[in-house]
């Protein structure tokens, strides 16, 4: 992008070299998407950083903006202590990072805490450190007003400034700078008179606003891309949001500007405003200030290695307790497998997502019969697809966030009372909302709260997703550019489904398992419903499955494909409820799966109260159902399942390799058989998106716990929505907070999740993965750069790590 | 006897909050959520008893001059019950794994017995304690995160404008006493009454009471400006953000309401009231308009509505003064705990929007359908008031019928316009149900013959002018937001009007406060509040 206004520049205004340019835009792209409330899905907030080693990403986010990526010491100590982490992986991890002493000198030095050292400090920073107590600091007040103006500007409940005209919206940059220049309130509140003088002078178009800032803030290339990557951290929850209106898959919000670079512009903008300001009110302070600065600049090097020498012993600690984890996980994957009958002729077979609460059920139904066989799928099984709610412009897509939706999916017909109930009370709604009205609103029907509020406190009854069943018995009808799908269309999607799942043998009943979670007011809802089908309850896609294979014309096209699926099986789509473990079938079942299927839900629901609450152990199956509905209803609860926390692992591998275990809800399981896949081309899907999903859900938790602060969105009983979905603050304001809350992941004593990286267990050749991974740099860089462990489990339940093109033996790990 | 012993029931529901705060607020109290949730169960079945009694027979069994028996006392501590009840209910599960929770539920006892205590006595002196107790335990739930610098600031800011409001308080009281020789409530009001009835004016002291009053309820129902820390507070949990929208900001209504023989006879005090409040109804509602988070704008609307309230008493509408007031706590009450909700709302206004594709039209009624609007619902909402016999100030029938216009001209031109018919026939049981409601607390509920205001008398014509201006101005912010003033005054909403920011500085000037940590140090070492101090 060249300025296009440089004729009206007098010569000795600066120009942004395209050099610089370049560094601004690496900056932004630095920053990884966080989807809204509605569309809430889990991402790796360091996605971008991927293509470098961990240590470092951790080292310069520590420098740069002082995030954690390990937990503090204190509290692997106390891990230590309990014995979950093992004094020889200790030495193990030791040695890994060049620390060879002998056990005793090695604890004790793992045990001192080290000097933390300053991070990179911005003007404002500085700035601050010369203010008394008593007045507001800069650096709060400018993550209250870039916050708050970042919601007016995005939201799109109420009329804003920023559609100028009904043709024409303002960008962010030019948008902030009118309203701040206005807002005279700045100066007020900061005690700071004139300071809006600054404001006005500063340049309209944002690309003259940094190259003015880059020349009298003195900025070098180097400093500068420390900076910019320093002030978008500093800003982190809107930048992510920001990040996502730019994400590629995403269709609401306009793609054309870069919004990241625009909030860097206000965020300089205000650098540059405080710089100027105290040049010229307090000049001495700003000597003290530029003193800082310049020694600063200068010093990024010496910055960077400071933090990457204070992280040894948390990497070290963080390194003995994945290697202590597992070691423990790979006794079990060793444990040989029971002599057991074989399920060639399973009466039922379901397929669920891999989620890892799918883990806990499929264990639990697993165990009411041999003739039941489970296998794990990709929750939105493989259609890429959105929904389009009949009738309205509501559409939502129903895939991974990573992929874009191809086909559009309606019901053929809708329940017109459902949608005139909804927007009747959306009239409802904006009435009351309007300025002129509020007040009669309450004095003729605010009385009707008092029931609403008494029936909630006695008969909880939770508010259901608008959205969902909006037909509960309908066709579907599938497009693709406005084109309805032909019998041979629906047939092609339909068999790379089924290949990529690998059903050889079909059983009378096939049930195609989505998920979603039942929880009450709670604006993180969509965190726990499927992610693969992009925070959203799986029920669109099980159902639309299941029409596509239970079509008799689209069954006789698959069977000339070579599918054999016979005349007597019958697809079922169902649901997981997760929140609860109920399991609803959409048809009606007979009475032996049914029964199947209730035993399983009360199994699943012992095992699962033992981490919920403790005190539904001992009932009986029949009241522990119901105290599980009613945490579902309730609408004060704020930790209504764990969702998934402690999920520690990947296995692609046939189900038969783990069915005897009990992997404790941690592992997400991919069916695979390598006998079918001959040319590894199911492999290689796997590894190139269900694996990444759960590298990213592994991430946002791991993350939320190490630095709550910046990659998690703190205590639940302080959120307040913003924009209607945009995200949530902390109490009045600050920083859009994203990932995770306190109370998804602490049961207020105890982390409820283990922040270690995801290990990935295939059972697949090792000339499969070898290939896979030189075809892929995404794969190898999560693998060599250390975000996730590649392991090579083989049918002698042998266990490798494939690591830098080498594959290293892990038998030793005893 | 019996009659006598039963009397003595309802001050055990703040006694018995006071000893539960004590009891739960040690450190070695165990299973303190379930034993509170049953205390404020038990606390409600005790009033649900005794009130049919005390209503009925409030005359009979007035068995102590300290207690008050006032059927107005009886719905306030009904209120007060109830809310206990379904806040502590709601914290049982809600404030699960929060670090100090014992205390919080102690603090919320607290304040539930001050606001009791306050709604109960007929003595002065009691009253300002009950009152003094209120803002000094909810400033311990305020301040439950001590980490949070907004919180501290705007915990700050009420702690000096409630010590304001205090001394004016005391101030007030005292010169009632001194004048009427006597500190039993009952006393001074009857007495009030007894010479207003014999036509004789208030006394100097007596007319610097009220005003003092009135002023202690507008810093109580967070008039402007001083609001900021009602906004600010939404640092809190939310069952505390409910309790004070609840159950605390509108005993500025209680107040005035209780002291209606002094208050209505002081011009000056009406007037104060007339001023204040009804500037703080226009602006905050216009306001809260322009806010983004769900919290912040409940807030703001809190402000707007409590000054709604508080204008109501100036144009001596009692019954609706009280109506409002219980209205208002449920709505707000709800609304706080229902905020998780939000999400879904948002959900419902895109499943309502029209199908087809492409610009969003904002339709612009034209002056014609404004005009004619207005003119339907005037008529409708005169009807009613005359059926049902109401007398006194128009404003407030204005303000319906404005509500009603927008009712219509919102449904009209929204993209699922249900029928007219429909449409009219909603709006006219709307305007039944408000005046069945007028009337039912007038009949039920007495509160005073002085002072009412007759219709277009200068106080009723200043209310109607700003009733019509906020109708105007928020027509113009809805649909007329690019014209240059209009985007002017949009900003300066925004803004706030910068009200806050000038009472923040001031506030820090005469009592500056130490804030904790900036955001930024917090990070570096963090104090957060329910990470595993030793997983």
């Amino acid at each position: 992008m060249v300025m296009t206004h440089t004729q009206d520049l007098s010569p000795s205004e600066p120009i942004l070299s395209s050099r610089q340019q370049a560094i601004l835009t690496h900056a932004a792209s630095n920053i990884a998407p966080s989807w809204p409330l509605d569309k809430l899905i889990a991402v790796n907030p360091l996605w971008s950083m991927v293509n470098q080693p961990y240590d470092q990403v951790a080292s310069e986010l520590s420098a740069l903006a002082n995030i954690r990526a390990h937990l503090p010491l204190k509290t692997y100590i106390a891990w230590y202590e309990e014995g979950r982490i093992q004094l020889d992986k200790l030495e193990k991890a030791a040695k890994q990072y060049g620390l060879t002493l002998c056990s005793t000198e090695l604890l004790n030095h793992l045990s001192k805490p080290r000097f933390q050292p300053v991070s990179w400090q911005s003007i404002a920073d500085l700035a601050d450190q010369q203010r008394p107590a008593t007045k507001m600091s800069w650096h709060d007040e400018i993550t209250h007003q870039v916050s708050q103006f970042c919601a007016a500007h995005y939201q799109k409940q109420s009329p804003t400034l920023r559609q100028k005209d009904s043709h024409h919206e303002i960008g962010l940059y030019p948008h902030w700078l009118e309203i701040t220049t206005e807002d005279r309130g700045l100066s007020i509140i900061m005690g700071e008179a004139n300071l809006s003088r600054f404001f006005h002078e500063l340049p309209k178009d944002q690309n003259e606003l940094f190259a003015l800032a880059i020349r009298e803030l003195g900025i070098n290339d180097e400093a500068l891309a420390a900076y910019a990557y320093a002030l978008l951290l500093d800003i982190n929850g809107w930048s992510s949001y920001l990040a996502y209106l730019n994400w590629p898959s995403n269709t609401e919000g306009d793609q054309q500007e870069h919004h990241v670079i625009a909030l860097l512009a206000i965020k300089m903008a205000w650098e540059l405003v405080i710089w100027r300001y105290l040049n010229h009110a307090k000049p001495a302070s700003l000597s003290r200030i530029a003193k800082k600065w310049t020694l600063q600049k200068k010093n990024i090097e010496s910055l960077y290695n400071a933090h990457h020498d204070a992280l040894e012993i948390p990497k070290v600690w963080s390194l003995a307790l994945e290697y202590s984890e597992q070691a423990d996980f790979h006794r079990i994957l060793r444990e040989p497998a029971p002599s057991q009958e074989t399920f060639d002729n399973p009466q039922l077979q379901a397929i669920f997502c891999i989620d890892v609460r799918s883990e806990v059920y499929r264990r639990a139904l697993e165990k009411q019969s041999n003739h039941i066989q489970t296998l794990g799928f990709a929750g939105f099984f493989g259609l890429p697809i959105e929904y389009q709610a009949k009738d309205t412009q509501f559409s939502r897509p129903q895939l991974p966030g990573l992929l874009s939706p191809a086909i559009t999916v309606s019901e053929t017909k809708s329940n017109t009372k459902h949608v005139h109930h909804q927007q009747n009370e959306t009239r409802w709604h904006r009435w009351g909302h309007a300025a002129p009205a509020a007040f009669s609103m309450v004095e003729s029907m605010g009385w009707w709260y008092a029931f609403k509020m008494f029936k909630q406190t006695l008969f909880p009854k939770r508010q259901v997703h608008p959205a969902n069943r909006l037909a509960p018995d309908t066709q579907w009808q599938l497009t693709q550019q406005g084109m309805t799908l032909t019998d041979q269309d629906k047939a092609n999607l339909a068999k790379g489904i089924l290949d990529t799942m690998g059903l050889k043998h079909y059983a009378p009943i096939v049930m195609l398992v989505g998920h979603g979670s039942h929880t009450s007011n709670n604006l993180h809802a969509a965190g726990l419903e499927c992610g693969a089908c992009g925070g959203q309850s799986g029920e669109v896609n099980v159902k639309v499955l299941a029409m596509l294979l239970n079509d008799n014309k689209v069954r006789t096209l698959l069977n000339q494909m070579g599918a054999n699926i016979p005349d007597t099986t019958q697809f079922i789509a169902a649901l997981h409820n997760t929140t609860t473990d109920q399991l609803t079938c959409f048809e009606s079942v007979d009475r032996k799966i049914s029964d199947w299927l209730e035993q399983a839900t009360y199994l699943a629901q012992k095992e699962r109260a033992k981490k919920l609450d403790a005190s539904l152990v001992d009932l009986s199956n029949l009241e522990r159902f119901h105290a599980f509905i009613q945490r579902a209803n309730d609408w004060s609860q704020v930790s209504p399942e764990w969702g998934l926390a402690n999920n520690h692992s990947f296995i692609i591998a046939p189900r038969h390799k783990t069915r005897h275990m009990d992997l404790k809800g941690r592992s997400f399981l991919h069916d695979y058989d390598a006998n079918h896949d001959p040319d590894f081309s199911i492999l290689e899907r796997l590894l190139t998106a269900p694996m990444l999903v759960a590298h990213w859900i592994n991430m946002q938790y791991n993350l939320s716990v190490t630095d709550n602060y910046k990659f998690g969105s703190g205590n639940k009983v302080l959120h307040n929505a913003v924009g209607g979905n945009i995200g949530v603050f902390e109490g009045n304001g600050g920083d859009l907070r994203i990932g995770l809350p306190m109370q998804s992941i602490s049961d207020g004593t105890n982390w409820m999740h283990t922040p270690i990286r995801l290990a990935v267990y295939i059972n697949a050749p090792k000339r499969a993965i070898e290939q896979i991974t030189a075809k892929h740099d995404i794969v190898r860089q999560l693998i060599d750069n250390d975000w996730l462990y590649l392991f090579q489990w083989e049918n002698g339940n042998n266990i490798e790590r494939f690591y830098k093109k080498e594959w290293l033996n892990t038998s030793s790990d005893k | 006897m019996s009659l006598i012993a039963l009397s003595f029931l309802p001050i055990c529901i703040p006694f018995a909050y006071l000893l539960g705060g004590w009891y739960v607020g040690r450190a070695t109290t165990t299973g303190v959520p379930t034993k509170a949730t049953w205390l404020s169960r038990g606390l409600l079945v005790v009033f649900l008893m005794t009130f049919p009694v005390s209503y009925f027979f409030a005359d009979a069994w007035q068995s102590s001059d300290l207690i008050r028996h006032t059927s107005l006392s009886q719905v306030m501590l009904g209120l007060v019950t109830i809310m206990g009840w379904v806040l502590i209910t709601f914290s049982r599960h809600y404030m699960a794994g929060q670090a100090n929770s014992n205390q919080y539920y102690r603090w919320m006892m607290f304040t539930l017995a001050s606001v009791a205590i306050t709604v109960t006595t007929n003595h002065l002196i009691i009253f300002w304690f009950g009152w003094l107790g209120i803002s000094l335990s909810l400033h311990n739930l305020l301040t439950f995160y001590p980490d949070r610098p907004r919180a501290i600031l705007a915990a700050h800011k009420k702690f000096i404008l409630a010590r304001i409001a205090e001394l004016s308080l005391l101030v007030a009281f005292v010169l009632l006493g001194l004048q009427h020789g006597t500190l039993y409530i009952s006393n001074i009001l009857s007495s009030l009454t007894i010479d207003s009835n014999a036509g004789y004016h208030l006394t100097t002291p007596d007319q610097i009471a009220a005003v003092l009053i009135a002023f202690a309820a507008l810093i109580k129902c967070a008039q402007l400006p001083f609001h900021g820390w009602l906004i600010q507070v939404v640092e809190s949990p939310t069952p505390v953000s409910a309790l004070l929208h609840a159950g605390v900001i509108n005993l500025g209504g209680y107040m005035v309401l209780l002291f209606t023989p002094l208050v209505a006879q002081s011009t000056a005090a009406l007037w104060l009231l007339l001023l204040v409040a009804g500037f703080s109804t226009l602006a905050s509602a216009l306001v809260m308009t322009t806010r983004i988070s769900v919290k912040v704008r409940l807030a703001w609307s809190t402000s707007a509505q409590m000054g709604l309230m508080l204008l109501e008493f100036a144009l001596g509408m009692y019954e609706l003064v009280l109506l409002h007031l219980l209205a208002h706590s449920f709505y707000k009450a709800y609304s706080f705990l229902n905020s998780g909700n939000a999400v879904n709302d948002h959900l419902r206004l895109l499943l309502s929007k029209p199908f087809v594709k492409g610009m969003p039209k904002k339709e612009v009624p034209s002056g014609q359908e404004w005009f004619s609007t207005i003119v339907i619902t005037t008529a409708c909402v005169v009807v009613v008031k005359a059926l049902f016999d109401f007398e006194g100030a128009f404003s407030t029938w204005w303000l319906f019928s404005l509500a009603l216009t927008v009712l219509i001209i919102q449904w009209r031109t929204s993209e699922h316009a249900p029928s007219s018919v429909y449409t009219m026939i909603v709006g006219l049981s709307l305007c039944v149900v408000y005046a069945t409601l007028k009337k039912l607390i007038d009949l039920t509920i007495p509160i005073s013959n002085i002072g009412h205001i007759n219709a277009f008398s200068l106080a009723d014509v200043w209310a109607m002018l700003l009733f019509t201006s906020l109708f105007v101005l928020n027509a113009l912010l809805y649909y007329q937001v690019h014209w240059p003033a209009v985007r002017k005054l949009s900003i300066a909403l925004f803004a706030g009007l910068y009200l806050d920011e000038w009472l923040t500085r001031v506030a820090l000037k005469i009592w500056p406060v130490t804030l904790p940590a900036r955001a930024k140090e917090q990070h570096i070492s963090p104090v957060t509040i329910n990470s595993p101090a030793k997983p």
